[in-house]
């Protein structure tokens, strides 16, 4: 859908949006004196129409949504992250990968401005001040996260205003009716269980139609139907607009979901880019190979670390300076191939890889 | 200030809009009334059944004074019976028996009566030979006691009728031991201050008092002589003179003995309800924002200043809550029971502006703690020097009541921590309380709940991300004055 920017002035505080594609009886007329408001509006009238034409005092679309620039912090003698860079394009679904302890939730609590970095810049949708978060974030922590005693709808109403979203009952019903948990309003949270009471916590953080939205460990607890149900959620608030930071650990989880992956260990970057880009930086170490009916593998191949029988396939560790192609050349001559595959190391392979291999040293 | 309000409106609904406090609200005054007529409506349960107390009377002329006593105060007890069956719904129960007894009751007593507290078994004198008394017979009564057939027995000796000749000398400055007669003896099973001893012990006095004048005194005047004895005069507490608008010079009113020492203990009791009722959920509240990661949440929408702000102030909403709901009941039921007079109206509005800091203090600090361990366990043990702290003038409070103007009362009152709870209790006593002493430890109270809120809300903003082992007090102290916070 193409945003078209009409005239900005600066002392406007309202804003008009011309919905072309709709008969000129069904256009929209919007005032507010907030940007945090004017965005949700505009996010929520925005989706599914074709164009729209928008006049008044709208900041700036950021190119970043988040940019991080050489932050550190530490705490007592421990250095939780070290001289960090990252950019986080807006509209992008972002995955924040790495083992416990190596610095993530310290990012994501410097990107809601828990944590002051000691030094650098952290800047979130253009601001780059602030003592807590913008309104226009949303958060949904690793665990928990509700009042035990509070009703559901109770709940989210108290989170979207305290996001300064007042007028969030249509909000919350929709969400609710969208995740499958109407007539839940009245619950208290206790009675619930894990999964559900995930899914409450996933709309207290979406419920204030945030542009940045962040979400650690989102999936657990869940089961695979519910599982799929809030993926394509996300998805939906994702077409909305809105930028995402994905933490986990699930490294099929991320590659399934993620345009782009930043993995942080011992509190440096260790990766950054998208899927395809990582996968390249990794070279393949291990190929899959079928033999021809009748031929078998040579015993000992000195290029292969490891031999196994998978599914009808052969799986073949290279070793570490082994070349694939030297592989390929030597099997063709001493045996029969019906096929040959270089496997692209998954991420979770190269997660382990990382956090392995520096474990070790 | 939206994010402020929003969370303190959030956090007065949980602290109000739940079962526990409803329950609380109304079980406290039952507790604290029941505390006090309980032991009353349970004697009233009680049957009186007889006591036999055995008399040696070595004097032989005492036994049958002592039987007529006994025999009075076993009618009146029965008269007394009756009376308050029929009017078994009065609260304040008005023994008709004052005028009957004779011996004067003291103040102890009339509290006791007042409060249902009256020995209400009558006692049966047995009358036991003098001859040939001594240790066999002394344990033949012990074991007789002990079987319960016998409540105690009394040994009077031969010698408390002895004349002891006064002079002109000695009678200005008698010697202790010209003052003290021979001692009888009381032995039973019960305790030392049971109703029965002190019963006894005044009959007998009275006996051998009357026994001893009228070895020196006319007979004729005896009677005169001993109502004269027993004659008092009050000597009633009144307020200061001052001119009023008309003119006249009129005494301030003072309250009388039940009010000066019900009313401020009960407004004392009342600020340390209100602090414990505030402070505790305050406890639980961030303890739960904590272990369930709400914090998190919360800080990720407003700062921790923010937070602890709105949290604060649905606390003192809260704790005004119960104020007014406490105060409104106290004063309703006062102005029906007709003691519209004793109602301390002048001490109110002081009260409401020390509870308030009073709980910005308290709850600040229980909050402190809260975000500084994981456990409620934990936090228990950092918690009680500031329970020792809230509760001193618990421990001190008859002293204040009686000397609100001396200077262990001024003192403690000048403590901030102490100041709620002494202030209030010192005003509502009655006495004059130099202004300059109001307007001072206002002043001190002001200025240590803002201490006191500073640094709980470094220590909170610290400890509130923070897990792992609790921390000392004094890694308490250091998080709350280091200059890198988070």
């Amino acid at each position: 859908m193409p945003l078209a920017m009409g005239s900005r002035s600066e002392n406007l505080s309202s804003v008009v949006l011309a919905v072309t594609s709709l008969p000129k009886s069904q256009r929209f007329l919007l005032f507010s004196t907030k940007k945090a408001d004017l965005f949700r509006e505009l996010t929520y009238f925005s989706h599914g129409c074709t164009t729209l034409v928008i006049t008044g005092n709208i900041p700036p679309m950021t190119v970043h949504a988040v940019q991080l620039e050489g932050i550190t912090k530490t705490f007592g003698t421990a250095t939780a992250v070290r001289n960090l860079d990252l950019q986080i394009p807006s509209g992008s679904i972002y995955g924040f990968i790495g083992p416990n302890g190596s610095g993530k939730t310290t990012t994501i609590r410097m990107i809601l401005r828990i944590f002051n970095p000691d030094c650098g810049r952290v800047e979130v949708l253009g601001q780059d001040t602030g003592d807590c978060a913008d309104e226009r974030v949303g958060y949904l922590p690793e665990e928990r996260g509700l009042y035990r005693r509070m009703k559901v709808r109770d709940l989210l109403r108290y989170y979207a205003r305290l996001k300064g979203f007042r007028r969030c009952e249509d909000e919350i019903t929709w969400w609710l009716k969208r995740l499958g948990a109407e007539g839940w309003d009245n619950r208290r949270i206790e009675s619930l269980s894990k999964g559900m009471s995930q899914k409450v916590q996933f709309i207290a953080a979406v419920v204030a139609r945030p542009q940045l939205l962040i979400l650690d460990e989102p999936f657990s607890g869940l089961d695979p139907v519910n599982l799929e149900l809030l993926r394509e959620a996300i998805q939906e608030v994702r077409a909305r607009g809105t930028t995402i930071i994905f933490s986990t650990h699930e490294m099929d989880v991320a590659e399934r979901m993620c345009e782009r992956v930043f993995m942080i260990h011992q509190g440096r970057k260790v990766l950054d880019g998208t899927i395809a880009q990582i996968q390249q930086q990794y070279t393949a170490d291990e190929v899959r190979v079928r033999t021809a009916p009748g031929a078998v593998l040579p015993e000992s191949l000195p290029e292969v670390e490891q031999q196994e029988t998978r599914g009808g396939f052969s799986h073949l560790k290279l070793r570490r300076s082994a070349r694939a192609d030297q592989l390929l050349q030597r099997l063709a001559q001493s045996t029969q191939l019906e096929h040959f595959e270089l496997l692209r190391p998954s991420l979770h392979d190269i997660f382990l890889r990382i956090a392995g291999v520096n474990q070790n040293s | 200030m939206h994010k402020i309000l929003t969370i303190a409106v959030r956090e007065y609904q949980a602290m109000v809009a739940t079962k526990a406090f409803l329950v609380a609200i109304a079980l406290m005054p039952i507790l604290m009334l029941g505390g006090a007529w309980l032991p009353g409506l349970l004697q009233g349960m009680e049957t009186p059944t007889p006591r036999t107390i055995a008399v040696i009377d070595n004097t032989e002329q005492l036994f049958d004074q002592i039987q007529r006593a006994a025999e009075d105060r076993n009618r009146t007890l029965e008269q007394d019976r009756a009376v308050s069956r029929a009017s078994t719904s009065s609260a304040f129960p008005e023994s008709p028996s004052a005028a009957g007894k004779a011996v004067v009751e003291d103040e102890d007593e009339q509290a006791k009566r007042a409060l249902g507290l009256e020995e209400i078994h009558p006692y049966l004198l047995e009358k036991v030979p003098v001859e040939d008394f001594g240790d066999e017979q002394r344990l033949a009564l012990s074991e007789r006691i002990r079987k319960g057939e016998l409540y105690a027995f009394i040994e009077i000796p031969a010698e408390v009728l002895q004349p002891r000749p006064l002079t002109p000398d000695n009678i200005i400055s008698p010697s202790a031991e010209l003052m003290q007669l021979a001692g009888m003896r009381w032995v039973a099973q019960d305790a030392a201050l049971s109703d029965a001893r002190r019963w006894a012990e005044g009959v007998l006095n009275q006996i051998i008092r009357a026994r001893r004048l009228s070895a020196s005194i006319n007979p004729l005047v005896l009677p005169t002589v001993m109502l004269e004895l027993d004659r008092k005069s009050t000597l009633e507490s009144a307020g200061l003179y001052f001119r009023d608008e008309a003119g006249r010079i009129v005494s301030e009113e003072k309250p009388n003995e039940i009010t000066s020492l019900m009313l401020p203990m009960g407004i004392m009791m009342l600020m340390f309800m209100v602090i414990m009722m505030a402070a505790q959920p305050m406890l639980e509240s961030v303890l739960e924002e904590k272990t369930l990661r709400i914090a998190e949440v919360l800080l990720g929408s407003a700062n921790s200043r923010q937070l602890m702000t709105g949290k604060l102030l649905g606390n003192v909403a809260g704790s005004l809550t119960v104020f007014v709901l406490y105060s409104g009941g106290g004063i309703a039921a006062a102005i029906w029971q007709g003691y519209s007079d004793s109602v301390p109206w002048h001490v109110l509005p002081w009260f409401v502006v020390f509870q308030v800091l009073a709980v910005m203090l308290y709850s600040s600090i229980f909050m402190a703690i809260a975000a500084s361990v994981t456990q409620l366990r934990e936090a228990q043990s950092l918690l009680l020097p500031v329970w020792m702290v809230v509760m001193m003038p618990l421990f001190v409070w008859f002293n204040i009541i009686r000397e609100p103007n001396s200077t262990m009362s001024t003192a403690i009152s000048f403590f901030p921590p102490s100041t709620p709870m002494v202030m209030t209790m010192r005003m509502a006593t009655g006495a004059t309380i130099p202004w300059w002493q109001s307007v001072l430890s206002m002043a001190l109270m002001v200025v240590g709940t803002a201490v006191g809120v500073l640094v709980a809300a470094r220590i909170y903003r610290v400890g509130i991300l923070r897990q792992g082992k609790a921390p000392r007090f004094t890694e308490m102290l250091q998080w709350a004055f280091q200059r890198n916070q988070v």
